[in-house]
């Protein structure tokens, strides 16, 4: 089966700071992978390559067998780690928002999600507390029936409860064909739910594996692998 | 998916302009009203005391003032439209708001189409409602007698009647009207792309202060704007042999104008292209959204 994300000699750079450096990389479809580094190792950067809002200053990346462009944001769903819903909007203007250009958005799926939550939907964005206005946006990414979905840090700075109702909307929607890719740093919370692994380390990635490997070759879980790895 | 983009930049430019439209003929409105109280109580005859003579004074001069300050404010309104315009473009291409932005499944052609759109859209309306209060208050609140300024109304008259047919017999006036709204689109799109362009090209070499880049870039560029159009318009008089046309006639003054008119269309047509595929290009090549 051919990768939804390949990267050759992927490279990026912030003036003298080299975020990305030559990553190679191919992901399988039909997984849940972790993007896992301690802070400032190039995870945001990678994923916000791959969404397209960040252009790479060497190298070639591929989503869906198609340079980043037009073409493949029609099928990544990008969850970014800070909010960007211009705060005027309502909730149903949100779901309006998305039901107009994603032709995989699935407005039924977001609704239940969200009366759950109890969001009303006249809400204003603006008037959502900010841990309400997150999982707004983690609703509208994962009623998407996207191929790839790219979470940065969907758990990082969120209470144990929220983390377990964010952990269970990426696996309770997402299509069993599509791939998530999520980084974090909070290993031992995903563990559980993550079919492999890369560990980014200063820009480059030093370890892609599956855990169950890991579990089996090194009788490690991946926090304990993770803390030895990045060990400070 | 160019018609979505403009459903939801009108939608989201909506909120502050249209309440600005309606303030710029609520206050026109006002200040007429103002004005008429002026100008009827600076004609009406108060015997009496002094204490209302100085009341009368006192409105007058209070009613004067606020119509001033009402003129002002409706003539600034327009650059006022103009920065709600940019502040939208800078927080949907710049700001947080450009994670979303950037990551609709549409081309950056079409990004930079529906902000231009909707900005010309918007910068239209304003010149409408301006050009009616301007009215209102003309017809309306300088008269002394009666409710409307028969005067003005005969101008206004005049200028359909007399003034248009007498102009029609040396120039096409349909031709006229057509030539002054494409170039006008024209020298607005060019205005709006330049400023679209600075807040790119701002956003670009400054890592935190990027609306002073902003205000910077668009400085430098008007400068570099001001320096082609001067070569341009120089280039074109002296094609043209600008020292052997007469003005003698009005024909040749019509002539002469509708020629100038054309080229500036070309020039202006020249810098929004310029701004747009430089834009255009940075966007797509070069996006690097912090």
């Amino acid at each position: 089966m051919d990768a939804i994300l390949e990267a050759r000699a992927l490279t990026k750079r912030y003036g003298a700071t080299l975020a990305l450096n030559n990553v190679d990389l191919t992901l399988p479809r039909g997984k849940i992978i972790g993007l896992l580094g301690p802070n400032g190792s190039g995870k945001t950067t990678l994923l916000k390559i791959a969404a397209g809002l960040l252009t790479p200053t060497s190298g070639v990346i591929l989503a869906d067998n198609r340079p980043i462009g037009e073409q493949t944001k029609s099928v990544i769903s990008f969850l970014p780690e800070r909010t960007y819903l211009p705060d005027w909007m309502t909730v149903n203007d949100c779901l309006d928002y998305f039901e107009d250009f994603y032709s995989d958005f699935d407005r039924k799926r977001a609704v239940e999600m969200l009366t759950r939550l109890a969001v009303p939907a006249n809400k204003r964005m603006r008037t959502l507390s900010k841990g309400t206005r997150e999982k707004m946006q983690l609703v509208l990414v994962m009623s998407r029936r996207a191929k790839l979905y790219l979470l940065d840090e969907p758990i990082g700075g969120v209470d144990p409860a929220t983390r377990d109702y964010i952990l269970d909307t990426i696996i309770g929607n997402y299509d069993s064909e599509a791939t998530i890719l999520i980084s974090t740093h909070l290993i031992s919370d995903v563990e559980k739910v993550l079919d492999e692994f890369l560990f980014l380390k200063e820009g480059i990635i030093t370890m892609h594996d599956t855990t169950d490997n890991i579990r089996e070759t090194q009788g490690k879980s991946l926090d304990e692998l993770f803390r030895e790895v990045f060990r400070c | 998916m160019l018609g979505k983009l403009m459903k939801h930049d009108f939608r989201a430019l909506s909120r502050t302009l249209f309440p600005l439209q309606i303030g710029i003929l609520a206050g026109g409105l006002l200040a007429t009203l103002l004005t008429v109280l002026t100008v009827r109580l600076s004609n009406a005859s108060w015997a009496g005391s002094n204490g209302s003579t100085m009341l009368k004074e006192l409105i007058m001069a209070a009613s004067t003032t606020m119509s001033v300050l009402i003129g002002i404010a409706i003539a600034a309104s327009a650059f006022v439209t103009i920065l709600l315009i940019c502040i939208h473009f800078y927080r949907s291409f710049l700001c947080d708001e450009g994670y979303l932005t950037f990551t609709l499944p549409v081309s950056t052609s079409n990004l930079l189409w529906s902000k231009l759109l909707t900005g010309i859209f918007w910068l239209l309306i304003n010149a409408v409602v301006i050009c009616v209060t301007i009215l209102i208050f003309a017809v309306f609140g300088t008269t002394s007698a009666g409710i409307a300024n028969q005067s003005v109304l005969d101008l206004i008259k005049q200028f359909f009647t007399e003034f248009l047919p007498r102009a029609a017999q040396y120039i096409s006036i349909p031709l006229v009207i057509v030539e002054c709204v494409i170039v006008g689109l024209l020298a607005i799109a060019s205005q709006m792309l330049e400023l679209y362009f600075a807040i790119i090209v701002g956003g670009q070499i400054a890592k935190k202060h990027r609306i002073l880049a902003a205000i910077g870039m668009y400085l430098l560029i008007n400068m570099g704007v001001g320096i082609i159009s001067s070569v341009f318009t120089s280039v074109v008089a002296f094609g043209e042999g600008v020292w052997e046309i007469t003005l003698n006639t009005a024909q040749e003054v019509g002539t002469f104008f509708t020629s100038v008119f054309g080229w500036y269309g070309v020039l202006f047509a020249g810098l929004s292209v310029l701004f747009f595929l430089v834009s255009r290009s940075i966007l797509k090549k070069n996006l690097n959204l912090q």
